[in-house]
């Protein structure tokens, strides 16, 4: 409790470990500009797209632009309301320093996608530190965006 | 993949054209532009302006159309000086069964505020009116950081 992940992984709907060959990178909150993703402490601008912890991707049939992005944690009930026994840091690639990004408020901005594509990537880094002890799932990670 | 959108724009252009989404001109073809992409190339080509906007849709209870002010307009209200329509998504990531929210949304553009109305992709027959003053200082500042970085940060 009360410091952050040292490991990140997949959990199946019945609660098992399910990251077997699907293991994402772990990505920890160090200080406000600095994470670990395994090789030691570095500025959040030095880790690179492939050591991010996730990407998403907007795939659409037709090329979209991809405008306005946020992205946030919450309670999985109320987007406004904070992760309930969680403190949630992202950072998006490139970015120098991480968000506390803890309820639609606080969310994250990403950088537009504005040149038309069929595909758009987006590379983020999450860090967690848990405040109670036990499973949060509840807790819920929101994306949103406008796309034409 | 996005979800298909149940709902289309519709437009009328300054040489009196009326063209729909997904038909003729703005047709959606998989790899090509967007039909608003290539309704944005349609106008520039060949020097037109878009002068009316309404959105439809097909429901259980018949069809929707949804109408923005315009130069004949119905109501008298005010003319607005341009349009636009997007989508809005927003959905839960890292879970199964996500949640989500879909949106078409056109908005009318006046010198300092803008209407929006906002229809509803998972239900057309819900729909919200939204109201936003615009931010000329904020434009400003997205248009200088256009120029200088060739791209508007978020």
């Amino acid at each position: 409790m009360s410091s952050y992940n040292d490991g990140t992984h997949v959990r199946s709907s019945g609660g098992s470990d399910d990251s077997t060959a699907n293991t994402p990178n772990n990505v920890k909150y160090v200080a406000a500009g600095t994470a670990d993703w395994g090789d030691g402490t570095e500025n959040c601008s030095a880790v690179l797209d492939g050591e991010c912890t996730l990407k998403i991707n907007v795939t659409y049939d037709s090329s979209i632009t991809v405008t306005s992005i946020t992205m946030w944690a919450y309670d999985g009930t109320t987007e406004s309301t904070a992760p309930t026994n969680l403190d949630v840091y992202l950072f998006e690639s490139g970015d120098t320093a991480w968000t506390n990004a803890d309820g639609s408020a606080a969310a994250m901005s990403l950088t537009d996608s504005d040149t038309p594509a069929t595909s758009h990537d987006f590379y983020v880094a999450m860090s967690v530190s848990p405040s109670a002890v036990g499973t949060q799932s509840s807790n819920a990670v929101k994306f949103a965006f406008t796309y034409q | 993949m996005l979800p298909e959108e149940k709902v289309k724009f519709v437009v009328g252009l300054s040489n009196g054209e009326h063209l729909t989404e997904g038909e003729g001109v703005l047709s959606k073809v998989r790899g090509e532009d967007s039909p608003w992409w290539k309704l944005q190339h349609y106008l520039e080509d060949n020097d037109l302006e878009i002068r009316s906007m309404s959105l439809y849709s097909k429901t259980k209870v018949g069809n929707r159309h949804y109408h923005l002010p315009n130069e004949n307009n119905k109501f008298k209200g005010e003319v607005p000086k341009a349009y636009n329509c997007f989508r809005r998504y927003s959905g839960d990531v890292l879970v199964n069964n996500a949640r989500y929210e879909h949106y078409t949304v056109m908005e009318a553009i006046y010198d300092d505020y803008k209407v929006q109305l906002w229809v509803s992709e998972i239900d057309n027959d819900k729909c919200w009116v939204n109201m936003i003053i615009i931010d000329h200082e904020l434009e400003e500042r997205r248009k200088k950081d256009e120029e200088v970085f060739g791209s508007s940060g978020g």
